[in-house]
């Protein structure tokens, strides 16, 4: 239903992100191990920005907690792993879960506000999940965290040796999560949250219970970011109160604010870009969130509406 | 006399009050609108209408009194849950989608009814339905060659057309329409006038508006409102030759 500009605009993405996903299944054997480590860590949070995406730019929630529910699906998996012994797919089923869980926890106090207070609580919420892992020692380990977490087994070492396993279990979930956020926009219900976005009030005199979708909204992305914490936790072997800090929390909503927030595709390009970014600037410098902060105030100043927002025809 | 049969009123409203910290913006209204009348809603500035027409939508609560809708109590019933049973409002500063096209704002309006709107896997574009009930209400309000349009792009005229037609998409039995001419150039508020008076018959209309021409050519019954109180109820012909309406809402003219 869009203007023909706007289609082909959309028709050439497509093929990009074919294109590319085509690439990250082809490319890995051939690349060096390094480059396959960063790819894997650029999938698994383009995973947590889309997620949140469906709440900062399809809903109009601007949650700065998203990185809570990574914290719960990477613990709960660190746990798992290192003290029951549990499976991958267990792991993972239960971090996704728990995250919801405690997604849906929030979600009852922190839509009680709109706007910036419902920020300030989320925001609050990121501190409690670090404070936690920090003081939470004998359940979180505290500063020391959880240490040694097995890379799961798969059985995949067929595929393309053993090193590369992991990296292709991540691609799978991550190309199912993808499929899954497509879905869930272009639904009837993603409509919804970009008409409450719009226009609460309209909404409520249309029928809709606002409430509802905005909590459900939570509850779903909320899902999403504890299987990128797990996967975070299997990735990284080690889960620390420093994965889930204040900055961590700031990192996925300048994923998506970079990217282009209400694009979805936009975002995950926002999460391969600060993730490469920050490991190539590392090499130079430690002053990674200087250079963070200017990649944000020029994205404010020339691309207001995120990498994406740029490819968008003004439409008449 | 033969014995009225005795018709359950569409809306009615009793001692409806609301109030903001002391202030009563609405003060012990009572209201009764017969099924399909079409009911004018004036008085100045500050009067009270559009309080009025939140607390009947629900958009606010009321501090007391009592709201029935054909008959049921719908005091206590959240906002979305009264469009479900028959109720529809306009706004009069204009509330629309405006980052939606203009088909896909209807198509959200036609969605507020459908249990499909908790639908998470399948594209909506497939709901051939949806979109045909669209695309009427986009001939109906003469906006079939901007369908395409961004809302936020439309004339102010046309976004007060979408206005009324986001409103007929949930099919209400009750329609409160808040000046639907606000801002409307006089060619384009006759236009809106004979939309209205277009409108199927069965729908009971509520209309609050400030120019009077579109208030006596809709209505049968106006209702005056004065500093939240309900001043003065009759025919257009009666309201009008009331000097003390006259005082309070004619007085400059």
């Amino acid at each position: 239903m869009t203007a023909p500009a706007g289609r082909r605009v959309r028709a050439v993405l497509v093929l990009a992100g074919g294109v590319a996903l085509v690439l990250l299944a082809v490319l890995p054997p051939s690349l060096p191990t390094y480059v396959v480590i960063v790819l894997t860590e650029c999938l698994i949070y383009a995973v947590a920005a889309g997620s949140l995406d469906l709440l900062i730019g399809y809903t109009g929630l601007a949650s700065l907690g998203h990185a809570a529910f990574f914290t719960v699906g990477a613990y709960t998996t660190a746990l798992l792993a290192t003290r029951s012994g549990a499976s991958f797919g267990t792991a993972l089923g239960a971090s996704v879960l728990l995250a919801a869980a405690a997604s849906a926890a929030v979600g009852l106090l922190a839509l009680r506000a709109s706007g910036i207070y419902f920020m300030m609580i989320t925001l609050s919420v990121a501190m409690c999940a670090w404070g936690l892992a920090y003081r939470w020692v004998s359940l979180t380990g505290g500063d020391t965290g959880i240490v040694g977490i097995p890379r799961p087994r798969l059985g995949l070492g067929w595929l393309a040796g053993e090193g590369l396993e992991f990296y292709y279990a991540t691609l799978a979930l991550f190309a199912g999560c993808l499929v899954l956020l497509l879905l869930l926009v272009a639904s009837p219900f993603g409509r919804t949250l970009v008409g409450i976005r719009d226009s609460e009030s309209r909404m409520r005199v249309l029928g809709f219970n606002v409430w509802l979708h905005k909590y459900l909204a939570l509850v779903i992305a909320g899902a999403f970011a504890g299987l990128a914490g797990s996967l975070y936790a299997y990735y990284n072997g080690f889960v620390g109160p420093n994965a889930v800090d204040l900055a961590h929390s700031m990192q996925f909503v300048l994923m998506v604010i970079v990217g282009g927030p209400g694009t979805l595709v936009g975002p995950l390009l926002g999460a391969f870009m600060i993730t490469v970014l920050e490991k190539a600037v590392s090499v130079f410098t430690e002053r990674w969130v200087m250079v963070l902060a200017a990649v944000y105030v020029v994205t404010a100043l020339w691309a207001p509406r995120g990498l994406l927002g740029l490819l968008r025809p003004v439409r008449r | 006399m033969p014995a009225e049969p005795a018709v359950t009123p569409a809306l009615e409203c009793e001692e409806v009050t609301r109030r903001f910290w002391g202030v009563e913006a609405v003060r012990g209204v009572n209201l009764s609108v017969m099924p399909g009348e079409r009911r004018g809603i004036i008085g100045p500035n500050g009067a009270g209408k559009t309080t009025l027409f939140r607390l009947i939508s629900g958009e606010m609560p009321v501090t007391s009194g009592r709201i029935r809708l054909h008959g049921r109590d719908i005091t206590r019933v959240p906002c979305h849950r009264r469009t479900h049973l028959g109720l529809g409002r306009t706004f009069q500063i204009t509330n629309l989608f405006p980052s939606l096209s203009v088909t896909d704002n209807l198509v959200l309006a036609a969605l507020g009814l459908e249990p499909a709107r908790f639908s998470m896997l399948r594209p909506l574009w497939t709901y051939r339905r949806l979109h045909n009930r669209a695309e009427e209400a986009l001939e109906t309000v003469g906006l079939a060659d901007r369908r395409d349009a961004l809302v936020r792009n439309l004339s102010h005229g046309e976004q007060r057309q979408v206005e009324i037609a986001l409103a007929l998409l949930g099919r209400p039995r009750v329609l409160l329409l808040d000046e639907p001419t606000a801002g409307l150039s006089p060619a384009e508020s006759a236009r809106m006038t004979r939309a209205i008076q277009g409108l199927d018959g069965d729908i009971t209309i509520l209309l609050i508006e400030h120019d009077m021409d579109v208030v006596f050519d809709v209505v049968s019954r106006i209702t005056v409102l004065h500093q939240g109180r309900l001043f003065a109820d009759g025919t257009p012909e009666e309201v009008r030759k009331d000097p003390r309406v006259q005082e309070i809402y004619f007085g400059g003219q």
